[in-house]
């Protein structure tokens, strides 16, 4: 139940705000320092949270921040749990979840290629999906995509 | 591998009498379903000109356009002082036949039809102002209904 | 032995859409796959934030070509959570009869693709054309035969055409019957099982570990399913089962899809017959100014392939501020096959590709 883990959360770690989002069935979502998200993580996974569905990030960019998600869902409980963290924009630097999740390798690369976070640990933080990119990342914010195709593919506009 | 198995192949035969499911294209022809989203119609005479296509469009394929521009109403007068109504011109480079144009319409003018073939040479032809003077005027697909459409208008009858 | 690099792809691979793998090759045993993703990057996740919350809906069903629908479903329920509304009953309903639909289609297409893969070429032939009696009950209903455009938050944008129950059960049945020629042919064929059985093996604890997902994971003995454990649309209403299987390789793989195809015309059947009526949409906002307020919301359906989720964060605005797509084939395209290639001949390196289904529009996006 939904309560059990609010509750199992709250026990454990008291610095952490716990939002049950209005209208959504079995969704948890927590905000934690960036520090104590390894740790979070690490404790729900030993208490049945052992699927990582993804880990994404938001652009905050009015407040400087990043917004780190990751999801994860537990196959007895069967409900998803939220950890959002915000980091620095400026110095977007997180630790990697590669010790506890292998896979996410693959989502951590995504989003060092989409949005230049840093996860400190992760060594294959290769080119991914784009290639021979130079500038900023795209997914961010201030990346004018209109812009940049009319740059790009249009000789009129060179 | 039991005597069953050893014949069964022969169970293949069966194929070489049954109706292919293939359409022999150019001898038949597949007939589009009902409700088939293929190329626009508007009734000129209807369309108030609100523009609501326009601003629903996705790929922005719709472009309002005074009626002059249309041949038909080349020569129309004009009053003094008065605005000319603005009718849609469709570019099938970019429409993905969506309808939610259709669905929007508040006047029920604009329609898709069946059709779904253009072959022609000159690219401008693909940007035409939608009408109804088209030869497959009759051959109606997704029109809006009481259910269908977005903003809850009834056609009137 | 001296290994040598090779590339698959990006073109026929044994995947429905564009990808390649690096191979390093020892004779012809796999040493190292480097899967090689980015050959249809399209930036949604970019054009969704610069674009109406409706003028996003015909474009989302284009992320995975084969099974667009949970696209479509996903991007609704998300709206609709933001916005906090139910659809009516007879939507959910509809819902759920072109969700299986395209569940049946895109796995006949994995059918398709996995015995050609190991050289059964007439059952393509057959896949492709019984998927085409779909693709006309989807035209019937939406107006379109592949992308259908069909589910529009707050409910789906057309009601049921008369006689489209009964065309559908004509399909139904027809099915049916055709899965018998397919055993005969495919799934009980000798030559099926030799090659497929044992190729690529997950494990239970693994498949968990590793992020396995849908009927790749209830095919290593994992019996979750999101349609049971967070029903969305009619699921909850209906009576169907999950079909588990223990083995976990190629074979267990493709045969859950075959155990799922009938279990979706058993859904499909209840739902046509239970349908209720009543409205198709919930009220919503006006289309052109469609505006959601600020919330962030995590909706997932069971995809063909495997739990696929949409993150929507909403700043209260007409656009959406973020929306994140997860396509199940993130993890089985990129780190599963990583892990599941090596090991294996090259000849069964495409076999196990199409056994995971990994459609690469969804790790791309």
């Amino acid at each position: 139940m939904v309560e059990g883990v609010v509750e199992l959360i709250k026990g454990n770690f008291s610095d952490v705000e716990i939002v049950i989002p209005e209208h959504q069935e079995k969704r948890v979502h927590i905000s934690v320092e960036k520090e104590k998200v390894k740790e979070i993580a690490k404790f729900l996974k030993d208490n049945g949270f052992r699927h990582l569905s993804f880990i994404t990030c938001v652009d905050w960019i009015d407040e400087g921040k990043f917004e780190l998600v990751y999801g994860l869902y537990s196959y007895e409980e069967k409900i998803v749990v939220l950890i959002k963290t915000k980091i620095d924009r400026d110095n977007p630097k997180q630790e990697t979840l590669l010790p506890l999740w292998d896979q996410a390798q693959t989502y951590e690369r995504e989003i060092h290629e989409m949005f230049g976070v840093y996860f400190d640990g992760n060594p294959g933080l290769t080119p991914f999906i784009l290639e021979d990119w130079e500038g900023i990342p795209p997914m961010r914010k201030d990346f004018d995509s209109r812009k940049y195709s009319q740059i790009t593919y249009d000789s009129e506009a060179k | 591998m039991g005597i069953k198995n050893y014949f069964s192949p022969v169970s293949a035969l069966k194929f070489l009498v049954k109706k292919p499911v293939t359409v022999r294209v150019p001898y038949e022809k597949k007939e589009p379903s009902e409700n088939y989203r293929g190329f626009h119609i508007n009734d000129i005479e209807k369309c108030i000109g609100c523009g609501n296509c326009a601003r629903i469009c996705p790929p922005n394929a719709i472009e309002m356009v005074p009626m002059t521009e249309y041949p038909k109403y080349k020569d129309m007068k004009v009053e003094e002082g008065k605005r000319i109504k603005k009718i849609p011109k469709i570019d099938y480079g970019r429409c993905c036949f969506c309808a939610l144009c259709v669905d929007v319409c508040p006047s029920f003018s604009l329609k898709l039809s069946r059709e779904r073939i253009q072959v022609e040479t000159d690219k401008e032809a693909f940007v035409f102002i939608a009408n109804n003077d088209v030869s497959y005027k009759d051959n109606l697909g997704y029109v809006a209904n009481e259910k269908s459409h977005l903003l809850g208008l009834k056609p009137k009858r | 032995m001296k290994t040598y690099e090779l590339f698959i792809g990006p073109q026929h691979v044994g995947i429905t859409g564009n990808f390649s793998v690096i191979l390093e090759l020892e004779g012809n045993v796999v040493k190292k796959a480097t899967p090689n993703p980015g050959f249809l990057h399209r930036g949604f996740e970019k054009l969704m934030e610069m674009r109406g919350f409706i003028h996003n809906v015909p474009i989302v069903c284009r992320i995975c070509v084969p099974d667009p629908d949970p696209n479509e479903a996903n991007y609704a329920m998300a709206v609709e959570k933001l916005l906090g509304i139910e659809p009516p009953p007879r939507a959910k309903y509809i819902r759920t009869i072109v969700l299986e639909f395209s569940r049946i289609a895109s796995h006949l297409f994995t059918f398709g693709g996995h015995a050609g893969s190991i050289g059964l070429y007439t059952i393509p032939n057959w896949t492709i054309s019984d998927r085409d009696f779909i693709l006309d009950l989807f035209e019937m209903l939406t107006g379109g035969r592949v992308y259908h455009i069909f589910i529009y938050p707050g409910g789906v944008r057309r009601d049921l055409p008369d006689g489209f129950i009964e065309k559908a059960k004509d399909v139904l049945n027809y099915l049916e019957k055709r899965l018998d020629d397919y055993n005969k042919l495919y799934f009980d064929s000798y030559m099926f099982k030799k090659r497929a059985r044992g190729i690529g093996i997950i494990n239970k604890e693994d498949a968990i570990e590793w992020g396995v997902t849908g009927p790749n994971l209830r095919a290593s003995g994992v019996k979750a399913d999101t349609r049971k454990d967070d029903p969305y649309a009619a699921y909850g209403e209906l009576d169907f089962e999950i079909p588990v299987l223990t083995g976990g390789d190629a074979y267990d793989r493709i045969m859950i899809r075959r155990m799922e195809v009938v279990e979706s015309i058993k859904i499909i059947r209840q739902a046509l017959d239970n349908i209720p009526d009543g409205p198709i949409r919930e009220k919503v906002p006006n289309p052109m100014r469609f505006i959601v307020p600020p919330g962030d919301a995590y909706v997932k359906v069971e995809s063909s392939k495997g739990e696929y989720g949409y993150y929507m964060v909403s700043n209260g605005k007409d656009k959406p501020y973020r929306v994140y797509i997860r396509g199940a084939s993130m993890t089985h395209g990129i780190h599963i096959l990583e892990k599941l290639l090596p090991g294996n001949y090259l000849a069964d390196v495409s076999q196990i590709m199409f056994s995971l289904d990994v459609c690469p529009p969804e790790i791309d996006r």
